[in-house]
């Protein structure tokens, strides 16, 4: 950015500071001003142009340090952009677009090739350039990948209480989709500046930084800057799927988005509406959501999170994000007590597009879990009476048992879709009946270990789930299972 | 429309501002006897407000109307249009006239200067008016003329 004298000699213009009530500038003057455009104080802080009246404006401070009564503000004739450039990966930027590291103050970015600068608000795309939702986005979690599958382009809300593994999940999924070489953008919105470098650490741990960058904002920004966040990420992502990229985008998460924009609201002193959010709230993440999806290009496969309390999932941020996304994924705080990783509630969660992205076996397969999980789930609940169980109730009971040990399969496991598949297969074909708890866990673990290193067995398994259908699989394991599954 | 006598007091934002502390003191004073007023127009004012507000209460008697007045008065002169100049020189009485004089002859009658001093735009004026800004100084001339010579000789 240029120093304020130049900008005031460019544009001719200049405001006055009349007053400010923490992060809302109310100023007088800069009569072209526009919406949404960046304005430069005195002391070469930046602001936003929120509201324009008929004599004065609004300003949203994207600082912290306080703007003195009466200092001059000029017209910058810009716009909200970042910087765009394939060195973007591997990097963790705050709002601004300003590169953040650890001990640093933040440092404006600088590639070698900046490509563009793309402004942060634009219109979604329309319909001529968008497609289906084809092709499957696997999470490396086999509930989620077989019974409530998400497609690359869904829009799909991650929702739970604190402390429930959504964030185990995400990473999960991360770690899955970055090893195939799809970006990901993770938005840290006015979080813990620890959460930051927990995830930064935690990514480059997994060997997968260099496909991925950080957008973050901390609880300790100005609310301007944490709202901004997660349109950044959003700019970020547009970018690399018009360069043909598939992008998984994280936002994490947007009730903290929607307070932030609350503290705005009410400091601006715009009408509150129902729990004093604003009534553009639904608006503020509706058009951010929306520039999301399946494209011509590639994909932008958008995972927002949102916080719920007590397992409420009729909040009102909460209601209004399902409405606006593809399906849900819920993490019950009752089913993480009991030991579940992940404790994804499948009875409560849906999705909408990603059925449509599986293949035969699969829509079976899920179709099979589902109808049986309602089933274990009624025999679960009428044993709890003591009742002696028939052989079948029994057999339910056992393949139910290895079912859900099969699904908790821990924060930092991820299985191939194929290998699920096969598991699943198993537990269904009677394979593992008379397996001790213990024993199915370790075998489980071992044969995933030899899937992972072992081409050969790997390219077995993959022909395997390559049948038609679920009973053709089962037929198949029955006959042959040992070869895959016992004696190996 | 303000009064074109009180115009002529009122030059600078500064005037306007103890032209609205007197006028506030007056309306404080106003259902007091008329010799506090008065004693207060003759030795605590300034010569030139004093002339003006003698005469200007004189035509009414009776209190109400005076407040009415006064009221009109404050509301007029709040509402004077401001116009900042910032000039290289501290301008004398005379010279804030001659300015005024020459900005209400382009801009109307209802205009107020806030005048800055700056020695560093060496001569000429900065003037923002309704948030235009036009840099009418010495030193951006200076500045461009300076720029331009160093551009030919690089």
């Amino acid at each position: 950015m240029k120093d304020f004298q130049s900008y005031l000699t460019e544009t001719g213009e200049v405001g006055f500071v009349e007053g400010s009530r923490s992060c809302i500038v109310m100023a007088s003057g800069l009569p072209g001003v526009t919406s949404q455009e960046i304005v430069m104080f005195e002391n070469s802080e930046i602001g936003q142009v929120m509201t324009l009246k008929k004599d004065s404006i609004e300003i949203l401070l994207l600082t912290k340090k306080s703007i003195r009564v009466g200092s001059k503000i000029v017209r910058t004739k810009e716009y909200m952009s970042i910087t765009m450039s394939p060195e973007l990966l591997g990097k963790t930027l705050n709002s601004l677009g300003y590169l953040v590291s650890l001990g640093k103050a933040p440092g404006a970015f600088s590639a070698k090739k900046p490509e563009e600068a793309r402004r942060i608000e634009i219109h979604p795309p329309g319909m001529s350039e968008r497609k289906q939702v084809e092709k499957q986005l696997e999470t490396g979690v086999a509930l989620v990948d077989l019974v409530l599958p998400i497609g690359k382009g869904q829009r799909e809300l991650i929702i739970g209480d604190r402390k429930t593994g959504k964030t185990d999940f995400l990473n999960q999924t991360m770690i899955s989709q970055a090893r195939s070489g799809v970006v990901c953008i993770y938005a840290v919105i006015g979080q813990k500046r620890t959460d930051t470098l927990l995830l930064d650490q935690f990514l480059t741990e997994k060997g997968i930084r260099g496909n991925t960058i950080i957008v973050s904002s901390t609880s300790a920004d100005a609310p301007g800057l944490i709202y901004l966040t997660p349109y950044v990420a959003m700019t970020i992502a547009e970018y690399f799927r018009d360069q043909g990229k598939d992008v998984l985008l994280i936002l994490d998460d947007l009730t903290t988005h929607a307070r932030a924009y609350r503290e705005i609201s009410l400091l601006a002193k715009r009408l509150p509406g129902r729990g004093s959010y604003p009534g553009d709230i639904f608006y503020s993440h509706a058009r951010l959501i929306e520039r999301a999806g399946a494209f011509t290009k590639a994909s932008i496969t958008c995972l927002p999170v949102a916080e719920s309390t007590l397992g409420d999932l009729s909040g009102y941020i909460q209601t209004n994000l399902m409405s606006m996304t593809d399906g849900h994924i819920f993490f019950d705080i009752e089913l993480y007590n009991q030991g579940n990783r992940p404790a994804v509630n499948a009875f409560l969660s849906v999705t909408r597009v990603g059925h449509q992205t599986q293949s035969k076996l699969e829509r079976e397969l899920s179709n099979s879990i589902s109808s049986f999980l309602v089933i274990y789930d009624r025999m679960k609940q009428f044993m709890h009476f003591g009742t002696e169980a028939s052989a079948s109730a029994q057999n339910i009971l056992v393949q139910g048992t290895r079912l859900d040990m099969f699904f908790n399969q821990g924060s930092d496991v991820i299985f191939d879709i194929s290998f699920s598949i096969f598991i699943i297969g198993c537990i269904w074909a009677g394979k593992v009946n008379d397996m001790k708890p213990f024993d199915f866990k370790k075998k489980i673990s071992s044969l995933y270990s030899i899937y992972s290193t072992n081409s050969d067995y790997k390219k077995k398994i993959v022909s395997l789930v390559s049948v038609d259908s679920f009973k053709e699989l089962i037929a198949i394991i029955k006959r042959d299972g040992d070869v895959y599954f016992t004696h190996i | 429309m303000v009064d074109e006598t009180l115009l002529d007091i009122v030059v600078t934002t500064e005037d306007r501002e103890e032209c609205i502390a007197l006028i506030d003191q007056l309306l404080s004073l106003i259902y007091t006897n008329d010799s506090s007023l008065l004693s207060f127009l003759h030795s605590d004012v300034p010569e030139i407000f004093s002339k003006f507000f003698l005469n200007y209460l004189q035509t009414t008697v009776d209190s109400q109307s005076k407040e009415r007045i006064l009221r009109k008065l404050r509301d007029e002169v709040s509402h004077l249009e401001k116009i900042s100049i910032t000039v290289a020189f501290r301008p004398s009485r005379n010279s804030l006239e001659k300015m005024v004089s020459q900005v209400r002859k382009q801009y109307g009658s209802n205009m107020v200067m806030e005048v800055h001093y700056n020695p560093e735009i060496i001569a000429g004026a900065e003037i923002v008016y309704k948030g235009i800004y036009r840099d009418m100084t010495s030193r951006k001339k200076l500045d461009e003329v300076l720029n331009g010579m160093k551009g030919k000789a690089l």
